[in-house]
């Protein structure tokens, strides 16, 4: 409301974040374990002078820059396309207090690039001791931008209290900071292996002793990858603010999901120790595919419940899931939503002039609205709709209205509007007036489909 | 509707930097992204054109240019958002709801980006041997009408993030009960067009100025016959790309920015700035001339060789020329924004820590860089003394 909201029919725009994240993150998470895995592998190549090993290792960096470079960090650019049209507010409220730690991590990632290249394009004319340096450099700088990225996501989910003039610091170390931290760096480590199964297995035959090698090396980085993952997804749960442990327990949807990510990581680091660890011949292309698909479904998991256990937030205590901040609720209940979002009050005064109180322009009339026909009050409910509920639900699509209303009445649904907080906990409070929420719930009642026929009841129902 | 009532409230976070610190990172971080920017943007249509219908040398040219684009674009991007970052820092009211209302067009950006940098490498691949040389230079004719048309989005987005005025009849043709579409352009702005294709005018000058420093700097396997005829066609491309920033430039200034121009009056120190930009490109022009000339009548073995103190001179000073121009755009952008915000007057919650952390970090930063940077070009160093 205080930018104008991106309308993205079925799907909703903030959803285009998650996707654009998830996505970012398979590879984001491989450049950070990729690159402690490589660095590492080609010191002990040169060490042991083995020259097979340093040309596969060469093979695998060039996989290695196209997927990170092309697509993990063009996709990590996507991000701020994405959160700055879809969550223009909580953007704006996070760069003012992360500005300089985006600036760090920007560092990290040009030097990232700059070593990565060196390292691959002048792979075997560098000294060797230059070439291991630089390996590490680019190592140093991935972990770098994990551990500068990392904080400034967790800050969204827990703020620890944060208030305004309280300082980077006290924001970057908050409390879900490092148990982030370790599961990141964990699960980039069990992701990494998995690239290095699948590409050994794709690269190299099966009976040639170079496959053994790598399976084992990489496993080894797998199961300290594990331990930190387990670790670091304990501490996420201890740390994780009471909205969001509710959530957890009370969503089913999250039920589900959590049951799912332990299933898989539990899967994934069994058949890591007994396959690629203890019996490394056991690794196959299928059971590398298996390995590398297990991966990435627990962490796209993991990325989803991430997200979605913010709820009611998009900024831990600060930016509501309605595009405002907490502290303007009160106001916006007296003056009006509409009335007191830029684009909202824009709009309204332009498609219904006749609101517009006469010596005061900057005000809605809402008495006046009261007055309106019906169709008329459908129309500025639907406004109310898009920029109050639109964050989080389509009208049909994801999290329909239409279908989560189904068979409600016009009592159920006011209720509903006046008191989301009530209903569930992790919606974000009413910020409207009262003939606001008349106005949506008419609009809501337009589109709600009816109760399915047949059920006990149903003709009760209108 | 009143541009003014458009414009959303001011952050209660103060900035946590002086703004001064915020404006030298955001110019400096564009005149950083500009360079390699530059390569992709007029260098990929160029290498497309010189390695279709190029022979010899001028083929050699293309390919170099090919060679470097896989760095030049992964460079450049992240580059980018650096001046994004520090935009969305400083000019977030005015930058948010202009990128929302093409929110498709902009969102589109770094999906297009992806299928250029993939074409890219495939470009790449064709020219060393390892794919057919047709699908090279399909894949390069892809990229470059991509860089091209992400130029031109770029160039809605940022004039209309200056142009408040322009919003709500934007807004008005497009939204669905209130909330943007976002599937319009700028496109009635008569800033657009001229600010676009200035900026590709710009971009071929410092693609000359890439070719006479990557055939002295870089090109340590090719022959000095290579290397001469590198300047010499830099030459030629610099006197396109100056004709062609001369034409566009004085369009976009006097054909549409008069109401700035004549605001210069009152500021000396931008009326110098804007002078400076505006005669800029000359310096490296005389630079690349006067190495031309001495390589035309040099008698010497010496004085044959193009010389890598002119090189690195002609770097430096289309660096400047780079660094003026986005000096210039700033001050033009804080003018345009004035009858609406004053951006410079907001609070500082300066994070002094944060601050120091960010230098050390750079610091290190531009040490491990210059170390690298140091270690190929003592490679290529040894290279050029084993091939001559």
């Amino acid at each position: 409301m205080h930018y104008p909201f991106w309308y993205v029919p079925g799907l909703t725009s903030p959803m285009w974040i998650a996707i654009v994240a998830v996505l970012h993150v398979y590879t984001a998470l491989y450049a950070v374990g990729g690159s402690v895995i490589l660095a590492s592998q080609t010191s002990l190549a040169y060490r042991v002078k083995d020259g097979a090993y340093l040309e596969y290792l060469r093979n695998h960096t060039w996989f290695f820059m196209i997927l990170t470079v092309i697509y993990g960090s063009l996709m990590g650019v996507g991000i701020w396309w994405t959160i700055g049209l879809a969550s223009p507010l909580a953007t704006e409220e996070l760069i003012r207090i992360f500005v300089l730690g985006w600036a760090m991590e920007y560092v990290t990632f040009l030097i990232e690039i700059l070593s990565i290249f060196i390292f691959f394009y002048y792979w075997g004319r560098l000294g060797e001791k230059d070439h291991i340096i630089v390996g590490w450099i680019y190592a140093a700088a991935a972990i770098g931008s994990l551990l500068i990225i990392t904080p400034i996501t967790a800050f969204q989910l827990n703020s620890g209290g944060w208030m305004t003039g309280d300082g980077f610091w006290k924001a970057f170390f908050n409390p879900q900071a490092l148990p982030q931290i370790a599961a990141r760096l964990g699960g980039s480590l069990l992701l990494g292996a998995l690239y290095f199964f699948l590409h050994s297995t794709i690269k190299l035959s099966e009976d040639d002793p170079l496959r053994e090698t790598v399976g084992r090396r990489s496993a080894k980085w797998a199961m300290l990858g594990a331990v930190l993952t387990i670790v670091g997804g304990v501490s996420w749960y201890v740390f994780l603010p009471p909205s969001a442990k509710a959530a957890l327990v009370g969503a089913s949807t999250l039920n589900i999901l959590m049951t799912i990510i332990f299933s898989l990581t539990a899967g994934v680091v069994l058949m890591m120790y007994f396959g690629p660890l203890r019996r490394p011949r056991w690794v196959s292309l299928g059971f590398a595919v298996l390995f590398f698909a297990l991966g990435h479904a627990a962490t796209g998991t993991g990325e989803f419940i991430r997200e979605a256990v913010r709820k009611p937030y998009i900024v831990h205590g600060r930016v509501l899931g309605s595009q405002i901040r907490t502290e303007e609720i009160p106001n916006l209940r007296r003056s009006g939503y509409l009335a007191g979002g830029v684009w909202t009050s824009a709009y309204i005064k332009h498609r219904f002039p006749e609101v517009v109180r006469k010596g005061s322009p900057n005000s809605i009339d809402y008495d006046r609205i009261k007055t309106f026909p019906l169709a008329k009050r459908r129309e500025i409910g639907r406004v109310v709709f898009q920029y109050h509920c639109g964050d989080c639900h389509a009208v049909e699509g994801y999290s329909a209205v239409s279908q989560l209303a189904r068979g409600w009445d016009r009592e159920l649904i006011l209720y509903t509007v006046k008191h989301p907080e009530r209903v569930r906990y992790f919606m974000p409070p009413w910020s409207g007036n009262d003939v606001e929420a008349e106005c949506l719930t008419d609009y809501i009642l337009s589109i709600r489909k009816p109760y399915p026929a047949g059920l006990y009841g149903a003709e009760k129902v209108k | 509707m009143d541009a003014p009532t458009l414009i959303a409230p001011q952050s209660p976070i103060g900035y946590p930097a002086p703004f001064w610190f915020i404006e030298l990172f955001k110019v400096l971080g564009f005149a950083l992204h500009a360079i390699p920017m530059s390569l992709w943007y007029a260098g990929t249509i160029l290498a497309v054109l010189l390695t279709t219908f190029g022979r010899g040398n001028a083929k050699t040219v293309g390919c170099h240019i090919v060679r470097s684009l896989p760095f030049a674009v992964a460079i450049g991007v992240n580059l980018g958002i650096i001046p994004l970052l520090f935009i969305q820092s400083a000019y977030y009211q005015f930058f948010y709801p202009a990128t929302i209302l093409m929110a498709w067009p902009w969102f589109a950006v770094f999906w297009m980006v992806i299928i250029a940098y993939t074409s890219v490498y495939i470009y790449r691949l064709a020219v060393e041997g390892r794919m057919p040389e047709w699908i090279g230079g399909l894949a390069g004719l892809v990229a470059s009408i991509i860089f091209i048309a992400v130029g031109f989005i770029f160039a809605n987005a940022l004039s209309l993030m200056t142009n408040p005025n322009g919003w709500w009849s934007i807004f008005r043709k497009s939204n669905s009960a209130g909330a943007a579409i976002g599937l319009a352009l700028n496109d009635a702005d008569p800033t657009l067009i001229p600010r676009w294709l200035f900026m590709f005018g710009l971009a071929i000058t410092t693609t000359a100025a890439f070719i006479v420093f990557d055939a002295v700097f870089l090109s340590g396997r090719e022959n000095r016959d290579y290397r001469r005829y590198a300047v010499k066609f830099g030459f030629e491309l610099y006197s396109v790309g100056i004709v062609w920033v001369v034409v566009l430039g004085s369009w976009y200034i006097f054909g549409t920015r008069r109401w700035e121009f004549l605001a210069l009056r009152s500021s000396p120190i931008a009326q110098a700035i804007f002078w400076l930009a505006a005669m800029s490109p000359g310096l490296p022009y005389i630079l690349i001339a006067i190495q031309k000339f001495i390589l035309a009548t040099g008698k010497t073995a010496i004085e044959k060789e193009p010389s890598r103190v002119f090189a690195a001179l002609i770097a430096a000073a289309q660096f400047g020329v780079v660094v003026l121009n986005a000096v210039s755009r700033q001050w033009l952008q804080n003018r345009e924004l004035a009858p609406y915000t004053r951006v410079a007057d907001c609070p500082v919650d300066l994070q002094t820590s944060a601050i120091t952390a960010f230098l050390v970090v750079f610091a290190v930063g531009a040490a491990a860089a210059v170390w690298m940077v140091y270690k190929i070009i003592q490679v290529n160093r040894r290279e050029f003394d084993r091939s001559n």
